[in-house]
């Protein structure tokens, strides 16, 4: 174990986490390592920051998504960090964040997916693990990179078993910017990440092996070239995600298909998200804003059909 | 020699530096820093007739903050000392090893420097590897508490828990305005170093302005340390940071009790501000003329030399210093001077040099576990892609020449 490792944030020393991630650590590891911090998430993420030009190698814990708006500052200027000084400084720290909606609840404050706004920022990567083997192999690599990381944990899969049960083992590591294939198809193209992943392989399912279902599995950077070589092959796309549809990720994706895989398209490329609304709190409300399966079947049929 | 001045401050306790203060290095960080802001003011982008080659594009001043941060300087003098600080603080630098080379290239634009042209010259850093270090400097006021507070902790946890005893009585120093203790770094880190009883010192100069705004809109009374008097864990002092022994004694009583391991300490010094905020701004459409003259008088350059001189220095030492200060600083400026400091990079060309380290790029599809566990300020690295080509050490090769 790195000693120079330390975990803190807001409930994670003596309770282990809101989300029980970091249960147990305190107590096997005391808490100089792992410890509870005032409630300050400028305070976190600026401490994370000396600490890691201080040579030391923090991970800092940001409860919900919402909650890292006042470590905007922060944030910000760690990303900036390496090239305001010409690769004089660095501080590759890493920053879990849950959010996304909850198993069976939303909210406007606990229940942000807007990954994108951390991909627009300058200087940090970006993961997005839909299932707990992703997220050991991505944690590491995080860990041991050279780059700070938003690491982002959906709240639904933190509840499942695809998201806290399977443990790929001490030396496995997935890098940044490899995307996985779910499922092999010819007909249409489906990228996605996070916990849409689950949605989008119950409706691909559907579809025999027409649906080609990737997992970017990390957003910044993002697996360009294995999903350039898909849609080359099925010639349609479908993009799904939680975040706002508006400058969501998905106009990125859609943009870069436009400009390189224009002529190999056969069919307009599809996005499907959220229309620009807060994620709700009663199950029906949040159900009516969020892609679910149905859904996803009906625009992948839609877009197969074009 | 005669004995210095010395403060009416009732506060003020027996506590002196040791090692005791080099004068010499005060009165010489002083003279650059001030040199540098003669400088500046007469060739920031706002004056007319300005050479291009000599063209300050944003410029800061630090006049009337030079002497107690010089002294502040001569403190920080452990090996894991680490600073954070903001933009008039460059006196602070200079006394902690920035070259006057450095120190003008930046604000020029050149390459090199703090940020290869990338930044604002007075938005500074200093990586010192094996002195006090000066964690990067943001340009957003009341960012720079918390890393600091950060850095107090790493310095508990490297001895600590890491049994590194080469940590023992080292501090982390951040620096701050008076507008600065409305932010909410301040109070974060606050926090921070008084529940945790960090070491750490919160160093205020109050000159009672935030660009236009007065004291009063920060804290009440216009007062910091009077306002923090019942903090819990915090040793607050307060004083005169024009009068140099007077800001000698409070420093070297903040920094031994900080070292000592007995928990954080806050000094307010008041300082005049002998200079509009910024080259584009005016003071004069927010101060009356009767209060810029107030500042004026109250420069701490003329009180630095009644104290030390004769008492540390002679008068033909001082003026020997005032001579050598002024010869380093132009052939500073002849180094960055016109035709000197060209790009070698081609015009158009993909690999221009700004676009390097956003990112570290990885060296494979997969990263390699790997052995760093210690980050530590990033040195030069080896070159990752095309755009990392190898530098010249020269200062002189500077891509910013305008």
């Amino acid at each position: 174990m790195n000693p120079k490792v330390l975990v803190f944030g807001e409930d994670v020393g003596r309770k282990g986490g809101v989300h029980l991630v970091t249960e147990g650590l305190q107590r096997k590891f005391g808490d100089q390592r792992v410890f509870d911090t005032s409630l300050s998430e400028e305070g976190i993420i600026g401490r994370a920051v000396g600490m890691a030009i201080a040579g030391l190698m923090p991970v800092a814990e940001i409860q919900f998504r919402k909650y890292a708006d006042p470590a905007a500052e922060q944030l910000n200027n760690c990303g900036t960090l390496r090239w305001r000084t010409n690769n004089r400084f660095a501080a590759p720290i890493v920053v879990r964040m849950p959010g996304g909606f909850g198993k069976d609840v939303g909210d406007p404050w606990h229940s942000l997916s807007d990954e994108v706004r951390f991909v627009h920022a300058y200087g940090w990567q970006v993961a997005m693990p839909s299932n707990s083997a992703d997220a050991v192999g991505l944690l590491r690599a995080a860990m041991r990179g050279a780059n700070p990381t938003i690491f982002f944990e959906h709240r639904s899969l933190l509840m499942t078993g695809d998201g806290s049960a399977r443990y790929p083992g001490d030396d496995y590591v997935l890098p940044f910017g490899c995307a996985r294939i779910v499922t092999p198809g010819d007909g249409i193209t489906v990228v996605t990440w996070g916990a849409m992943v689950h949605r989008c392989i119950e409706a691909a399912a559907r579809f025999g092996t027409r649906v080609e279902l990737i997992d970017l599995r990390t957003v910044a950077p993002w697996d360009k070239a294995c999903v350039l070589e898909s849609v080359r092959k099925t010639g349609r796309c479908l993009v799904v995600h939680e975040d706002n549809l508006t400058a969501g990720f998905g106009a990125e994706i859609s943009a870069t298909l436009a400009q390189h895989a224009f002529w190999e398209l056969d069919a307009p490329i599809e996005r499907l998200a959220p229309r620009d609304i807060p994620v709700a709190y009663h199950e029906d409300l949040l159900a009516a804003l969020m892609p679910n399966v149905d859904g996803i079947a009906a625009r992948i049929e839609a877009v197969l059909r074009a | 020699m005669a004995a210095p001045k010395t403060s009416k401050n009732p506060s003020l306790s027996a506590v002196q530096p040791n090692p005791p203060l080099r004068w010499r290095e005060i009165v010489r960080t002083t003279l650059t820093s001030r040199a540098l802001d003669d400088l500046e003011e007469a060739t920031n982008k706002s004056r007319a007739n300005v050479p291009r080659e000599h063209l300050i594009l944003y410029q800061f001043s630090a006049r009337g903050h030079e002497v107690a941060q010089a002294i502040l300087a001569e403190l920080i003098n452990h090996r894991h000392d680490g600073v954070s600080a903001y933009y008039r603080n460059r006196p602070l630098l200079l006394g902690l090893g920035l070259t006057i080379e450095d120190g003008l290239a930046s604000p020029l634009g050149r390459s090199g420097g703090f940020s290869d042209g990338r930044d604002i010259g007075v938005v500074c850093n200093l990586p010192n590897a094996n002195g006090p270090i000066v964690l990067p400097m943001s340009g957003d006021v009341g960012s720079q508490f918390t890393p600091c507070a950060g850095w107090a902790q790493a310095i508990t946890y490297h001895r600590e828990v890491l049994g590194e005893q080469d940590y023992a009585g080292a501090i982390g120093v951040v620096l701050g305005g008076d507008a600065s203790v409305a932010t909410n770094g301040f109070w974060s880190s606050l926090t921070m170093a008084t529940t945790l009883k960090l070491p750490m010192l919160f160093y205020i100069e109050d000159n009672g302005l935030g660009i236009s705004v007065r004291g009063d809109l920060q804290t009440p009374g216009s007062d910091i340390s009077a306002n923090l008097a019942s903090f819990g864990n915090l040793l607050v002092r307060s004083g005169d940071g024009t009068d140099p022994g007077e800001s000698a004694t409070l420093l070297a009583e903040c920094v031994a009790h900080v070292r000592s391991g007995q928990g954080p300490s806050l000094v307010r010094l008041t300082v005049p501000r002998m200079c509009s905020h910024s080259g584009p701004d005016n003071q004069r459409g927010y101060r009356t003329d009767a209060e810029i003259a107030a500042d004026t008088a109250r420069d701490p350059l003329p009180k630095l030399k009644e104290h030390v001189v004769p008492a540390f220095l002679s008068v033909a030492e001082w003026t020997a210093l005032e001579k050598e200060v002024a010869r380093d600083v132009g052939i500073a400026l002849a180094g960055h001077g016109h035709g000197q400091l060209r790009s070698p990079t081609p015009l158009g060309s993909s690999c221009l040099p700004t676009t390097r380290w956003v990112w570290r790029k990885r060296t494979a599809a997969c990263p390699v576990p790997s052995a760093r566990h210690s980050m530590g300020p990033m040195r030069r690295q080896q070159a990752a892609s095309c755009c990392d080509l190898p530098r010249p050490s020269s200062v002189h090769w500077r891509v910013n020449s305008r």
